[in-house]
Formats: C-alpha cells, structure tokens, sequence
C-alpha cells in the first residue's frame, strides 16, 4: 500500500488559499465577456441537472397522472402522503438513520484520537477502515445481505459464543431490518469520519500539545480538553454531511439488502420515490416525497453553507 | 505487533512523510497501550471480516457453500455466465471516461473564472454550485429522466454520460475553484500584461498549474461513477449497455439463489475501485478533506 501523505492543505488546496467567496480576487475586473463564457458550460451543466429539475420537482408535486399526462390536483398528493403509512413509516426510518450519525461520530473520533496518538501501523488501520467507503454499495449490500441472512454468518458467530438469543433474523425482521440497513451504512462512512478527523488532528499545532503535556494534563484530558474541541469544524461539517447522506442517499443500501421490506417495514424516503415514480407510476407522489426530501436536506445544507463560511473554516483554504 | 513502542515514528520514518505524521504521543500507561491496542485490532477485524467473508464464500460452489467444507473456483467460472463482466465492465470504463473528460473542462473553466476573474454575482452563483453539491439525486432524478426521454437518449451512452456529467459538475467546480484561489494572481496578472488573452492564460498558465486537482477530481469521480447504481439502473436499462455496478444490482435483484456467484460477482466490480484507491490514495483523502476545518 503506497505511502499516502494526509495534508488537507497541501495537494488539492496549498495552504494561504482564501477561497472564501468574499475575498476578492486580487484581479481588477475589465469589461469581458470571457468570465461569463468561461463559467457558462457550468452553469448550463447545472441548470439541466439541478435547477430545472428542481423548479418541475416542486411544481409537479401539485400533479397527479403520468410522466406525460399531468392534472392538477393541488394539495391532494401531500394530503395522500401525510395519511399513507408507507411514507410515513419511510420518514419514520430516515429519522431513525439519523441517529447513527451521532454514534458513527463518536466511534470515528475515538479511532482517529488513537491514530493521532501514533499507535504503531496507523496508516493500515486507516487504509483498512477507508476502504469500504470506495466500494460500490450495490457490492457491499450483497455481501451485507448474505451475511445477516438468518442463516447467514453474523448469527454463526453469535451461536458459535453462546448468544444464540441474539441471533435474530436481522433483514426479515420488522423491527431489525431499518437497524441492519444503519449498521451497513456506519460500516461504510466510518472510514470518511476517520480520514477527515485525522487530518484534522494531524494539522493542530504541536506546541499546544507540548505545553498540556508540560503541564501534566492525563492522557484523556488531552484529547477531550484539548484536541478535540480544536477540530470541532471538522466534527460539524462531518455531522452535517452524514445527516445529509442517512436522509438522502441510502437509497442503494436499501434497494440490495432489503428492498423495502419485509413489507415496507424498511422503506426510507428514497426507496418511496422510487418506488412511486419508477416502479408504480405514481409520479405526482414521487414529486411531493422528493420535496419533503429536499426541505430536510435543505436545512442541513443551508446549516453546511454556513459552516463553510465561518472565518476557521476560509482560514483553512475555502 | 505485539508492543507499542514510544519512538516508532522516529527520525528514520520522518522522511516519508515528514509533516504529517503523529507527533502528538502521549506517555500511556502499559495496561491503556494493551487496551488501546486491543480497540484497534477489534475494530479492524469488524472492518475487515466482511471482506473475508465475501472472499471465502465466492472461493465455494453453491454446494459447498450450502452444505459447508471445501473450497473451488467453480463459482468465478459461473461468474462469466451469469454476469457478462467483460463487456460490463467495458461499458463502465466508456461511460465514467466520457463523464469525467466532460466534467474536467467543465469544472476546470468555471473554476479558473470563479477563482480568478471577476464578473457580477460570482460569490451567488458559487453559492449556488455548493448548494447543488448536497441535493439529493433521488429527488431530482426524475425530471432529469422526462428530459433524457424527450431527447431520445434513454439506453444509450451519451445519455447517461450527459448524466453523470451534470450530476459531477459541482463538487469538481467547488475543487478547481478552492485550488485556482491559491494560485498567485500575480502569475495571471503577468500573462494578462504579456499580451496573452484571458483563455490563452487559462491554457497555458492556469491549466497545466492544475495538474494535481484534476487528477483528484479524475480519482473522486470514477470512484463514484462506477460505484453508482441509480442513475445507470434508470437511463442504461439494455443488459448490453449496462455498467458493471448495475449489471451486479440486476442479477441481485433477480433474486439469484447462488450466493458465492453473487460474492464473486462483488469482488470483481469492486476491484477497479480499489486499485484506483489503492493507486491514488493521497489525491482521494486530499479531494475528500479540502474545505474541512480544524
């Protein structure tokens, strides 16, 4: 495994970088049309796949009929929805994913405190926590799928130590299937909160350290005193993004392990979309699912634009 | 392995990586090393163990597999019949190529025009690439989908690589403009005074500066657009056309009852992701950390 160097700043953002939307460009601007040419396939690039998607989205929420054939129905879908227990147990599941978020938080700060500590061959322990966060999800459901079968080998493991009372049916179960689909997603995003807290960690000044450790604070006041509330940043924009990722972009995970079920007892919010608007033809409630979607998502993103623009994080290089 | 020894990041390492590794080791008591040690090794067992498992399993027949003991490679033989691989994976590597050349002179223009000319409502209409960055796919997917239809392109390449495209130009225009800031102005102002005009210095000055971004951007977008299922599951439904990924998520979705097929089926879509990860490491953790704070 090859030697990978672990700067933030220093192959994709040199360090002095003010790249913080405000600060000017040193450049005086002439009278070009250049600047708008230059940023125009962009701009095109996004309209087609972000923009005018969006504005059809929210305006044929008010629809019901097919792709092609549309009639205006007013509230009815959003009335539909807020009664049908499929959505509603969706919403229910994707709030439930939201709380893996804070316990992939902690468990990735406590790995990259140890890491950070120089515990010997931390770069192996780091490659091998990151690596499921490359792998295709559709590979990683399958395994999942076959290894938390009631037969399968999580329940083998817990037979062979004597807690065959635990070994449940972990995809088939109403009450398990949700909780199985977070783990798998914990599993893979872990190493994402590793990597960018350990960057984090690797980029604090030394000589602070160095005055606590002359100071005699213990080991675990250092971290919990001292480093951690210095990365804290970090740990935001981490919560922020995996909030966004359990609320809108599990859909894959659900599709391989459980596809929905049993029954819809593990449906999220995406997996109803797609089931409305690709699966059943229900269009109209695809569209007003996809704007409940966006509402939640745009709190947290309006919550990471605000991150972004906080002075430590310009300071950072963006 | 056995101990953790307080000089193991000494003077002989510090030439790999010199500023960036661990310095901050704290004088730990024996039984907290052994303990801390102990974490660790458990925590990448949890990591690891399912990998194992996929490996093993694929390395059965259904048989073996059902009926336990033994080991072969009748399974990666079916492979071939029940996953067209080859031509899969061909498709996958068309598809993100074309995706990933159209987003890097996408990305690489609006990027250089962000960071370094000026022109009215630059910082909102940033704002607005950062904010596309984080919408959710599925929401919007469909729309996008009407489109692809009325132009005629469902099932075939350009289709889903016009897909693809869009869908990546934000996040690589957000990178490109973060590494155009830290390039002096003072190297564009120098080409502007030498006669050169604004796409001139982006030739010949900006782009060839930016060599490390896009490769980053190469890494991040390949990884994804191989990895992704949904938009080549709507917009390449041919079997021929399909990507590996989703050829994968087809033949799990037809509820195969061969697992170990299944497994090798796994492994193999996921080995170019890995060798491009395993390749480009530090261009992959540095596009997925830029514009995290302390």
């Amino acid at each position: 495994m090859s030697d990978p160097a672990l700067s933030v700043s220093s192959a994709v953002v040199p360090s002095g970088a003010t790249a913080d939307g405000r600060g000017m460009p040193a450049r005086k601007s002439r009278r070009s049309t250049w600047p708008y040419l230059f940023v125009l396939p962009a701009v095109i690039a996004i309209g087609f796949g972000f923009i005018f998607p969006l504005v059809t989205v929210i305006r044929n929420s008010f629809y019901s009929g097919t792709f092609y054939k549309l009639t205006f129905v007013g509230f009815d879908n959003y009335k539909f929805m807020f009664q049908d227990d499929v959505f509603l147990t969706s919403l229910k599941n994707n709030l439930k994913l939201l709380l893996t978020v804070p316990f992939m938080t902690v468990v990735a700060l406590i790995v990259a405190v140890i890491l950070n500590d120089g515990i010997r061959g931390w770069r192996a322990y780091r490659s091998s926590i990151f690596l499921p966060y490359i792998l295709p999800a559709v590979g990683i459901g399958l395994a999942f799928s076959v290894f938390l079968q009631y037969n399968g080998g999580l329940n083998a493991i817990l037979r062979a130590v004597g807690l065959d009372s635990l070994a449940v049916d972990w995809l088939g179960s109403p009450t398990w299937a949700i909780w199985s689909v977070g783990a798998v997603v914990v599993w893979q995003q872990l190493g994402f909160g590793v990597v960018v807290f350990l960057a984090a960690l690797l980029s604090l000044p030394p000589e602070v350290t160095e005055a606590a450790r002359i100071d005699g604070v213990s080991w675990t006041q250092l971290q919990t005193r001292i480093h951690i509330p210095q990365i804290r940043t970090a740990i935001e924009f981490f919560v922020v993004t995996e909030a966004i990722t359990v609320l809108s972009w599990v859909f894959t995970y659900v599709y391989v392990l459980t596809l929905g079920g049993p029954g819809n007892a593990s449906s999220v919010m995406e997996f109803y979309i797609w089931k409305n608007g690709f699966a059943q033809g229900s269009v109209g409630l695809a569209n007003s699912a996809a704007v409940i979607v966006m509402l939640l998502a745009s709190v947290l993103i309006f919550a990471y634009l605000r991150l972004r623009s906080r002075p430590d994080a310009q300071a950072r290089g963006l | 392995m056995s101990t953790l020894t307080a000089d193991e990041f000494g003077p002989a390492d510090a030439g790999s990586d010199s500023d960036q590794m661990p310095k901050r080791r704290s004088r730990r008591s024996p039984v907290k090393q052994i303990l801390l040690f102990a974490l660790m090794v458990l925590i990448a067992i949890v990591m690891l163990y399912p990998f194992y498992f996929m490996i093993d399993t694929s390395l059965k027949s259904n048989d073996q597999f059902l009926h336990g003991g033994g080991h072969s490679l009748a399974s990666w033989t079916a492979l071939s019949k029940a996953l067209p691989w080859g031509q899969q994976m061909v498709n996958s590597t068309i598809v993100s190529a074309a995706a990933i050349l159209l987003i890097l002179f996408v990305s690489s223009l609006a990027g250089f025009s962000f960071a370094k000319l000026q022109f009215r409502m630059s910082g909102f209409v940033l704002m607005g690439v950062v904010a596309a960055m984080l919408i959710p796919v599925q929401s919007i997917i469909i729309p996008v989908y009407v489109n692809i239809a009325h132009l005629h392109l469902l099932n075939t390449y350009v289709g889903a690589v016009i897909v693809y495209a869009a869908l990546g130009t934000p996040f690589a225009t957000f990178l490109m403009t973060a590494y155009y800031r830290s390039i002096p102005d003072e190297l564009v102002e120098a080409g502007i005074v030498d006669g050169l005009s604004y796409a001139q210095v982006f030739r010949r000055i900006a782009l060839p500066l930016s060599t490390p971004a896009l490769i980053t951007i190469t890494v991040l977008q390949f990884i994804q657009i191989w990895d992704d299922l949904l938009v080549g599951l709507l917009f390449l439904q041919n079997p021929q056309q399909r990507t590996i990924t989703v050829g994968l998520g087809a033949l799990a979705a037809g509820r195969t009852t061969d697992i170990p097929v299944l497994m090798a089926g796994s492994i193999m879509s996921a080995i170019p992701a890995i060798l491009v990860y395993l390749v480009f490491q530090r261009f992959l953790i540095n596009g997925l950390t830029a514009g995290i704070g302390k």
